[in-house]
């Protein structure tokens, strides 16, 4: 019996020591995915306290190698968008500027009972009166109703790649976000970390901080 | 990026402990099931007690050195039935009860092959 206590000791180490590395995104509003791991780090943890014969070395391995495995894919996800894409999945327009698309609803299996009571628990009861409501990568519904935006904004630069499907969703081009980038006193764009349009089509540049820092301020 | 430096560090280091535990393992077990099939097993057949018992006894030393590496990789029941087996071999040895022992050392042989086979990594094993 008191195996059993050391071994869940060293498995509450090693389940904290897994989660901490992880990071804290894995535990607030998590994708679907990263749920799955942490249901599986808890069933591996616990296999070794249920079973006092099955080896703690194994069990251990499996933990790691799952945590391992989560950060690597969370850190590829930041670098290329298709690996975010396959990871996350993007998030998905139900309804754009008012209007339903029911091609989206049907590919994500969604009913109009569905979207009503979404809408409902975000306190929007009518349709007329979204204007965008994104359904998340994480499943999570989010609403922007008529009286609070104009457009959604757009991001065109994420850690020095443009995405240019989004400059032209939001009006712009290459040589009109190279001018913004030059008024701002940025050469490369690998030197910006994020830039997006807002609702008023106006861009905001935050570029990389500098070695010594940890925050970006906004480039004006 | 710290994350990922401490996890790639965290895995290399358990798996590490492990190619040296299995390179340690591989040798120990094979020299074990070598020694029972080249020469307990022919003493025993030959009606040869004593070297059957001398060379048996080394094997079950270097056993009980190996065992206490091997309980932090394998399920302790694998390596509880392989105790058991060299203890009843031994003793079918000592009491020179040749079908038994010769049966005894066979299954430990076998038990032996079992552990060395079932750490490999092969699809066999994995899937």
């Amino acid at each position: 019996m008191i195996i059993v206590l050391f071994r869940t000791m060293i498995l509450y180490a090693i389940v904290l020591f897994a989660i901490r590395i992880m990071g804290s995104s894995e535990l607030s509003k998590m994708s679907p995915f990263q749920l799955v791991v942490v249901f599986m780090i808890a069933e591996l943890a616990s296999i070794p306290i249920d079973s006092p014969t099955a080896s703690l070395a194994n069990g251990i391995i499996a933990i790691f190698t799952l945590m391992f495995l989560q950060i690597l894919l969370s850190f590829l996800s930041t670098k290329s968008g298709v690996v975010r894409n396959i990871i996350d999945g993007k998030p998905v327009l139900l309804v754009d500027q008012g209007k339903l698309n029911v091609k989206e609803l049907r590919r994500q299996r969604i009913t109009i009972n569905n979207l009503m009571e979404q809408l409902r628990l975000k306190d929007c009861p009518s349709l007329s009166d979204v204007m965008y409501a994104i359904m998340e990568s994480n499943g999570e519904l989010s609403v922007i109703t008529t009286t609070q935006q104009q457009a959604l904004p757009v991001v065109v630069i994420n850690d020095g790649k443009i995405y240019k499907n989004n400059l032209l969703k939001a009006g712009s081009d290459m040589d009109k976000l190279y001018a913004a980038l030059q008024i701002r006193g940025i050469e490369n764009i690998e030197d910006v970390f994020v830039a997006f349009y807002d609702g008023n089509s106006q861009i905001h540049v935050y570029p990389n901080p500098p070695d010594n820092e940890d925050f970006s301020k906004e480039a004006i | 990026m710290r994350a990922l430096i401490v996890s790639i560090i965290s895995l290399s280091l358990v798996v590490g402990i492990w190619i040296v535990y299995y390179n340690y393992s591989d040798d120990a077990l094979d020299k074990m099931k070598t020694s029972c099939e080249d020469t307990v097993i022919p003493a025993i057949k030959d009606d040869d007690w004593e070297t059957a018992r001398t060379e048996f006894e080394k094997q079950y030393k270097d056993w009980h050195k190996y065992r206490r590496a091997a309980l932090f990789f394998l399920d302790t029941e694998n390596v509880n039935s392989t105790d058991a087996s060299f203890a009843r071999a031994l003793e079918y040895i000592d009491e020179e009860d040749a079908s038994n022992a010769r049966g005894e050392v066979l299954s430990l042989k076998e038990q032996l092959n079992s552990l060395k086979a079932n750490e490999k990594p092969g699809l066999s094993n994995i899937f």
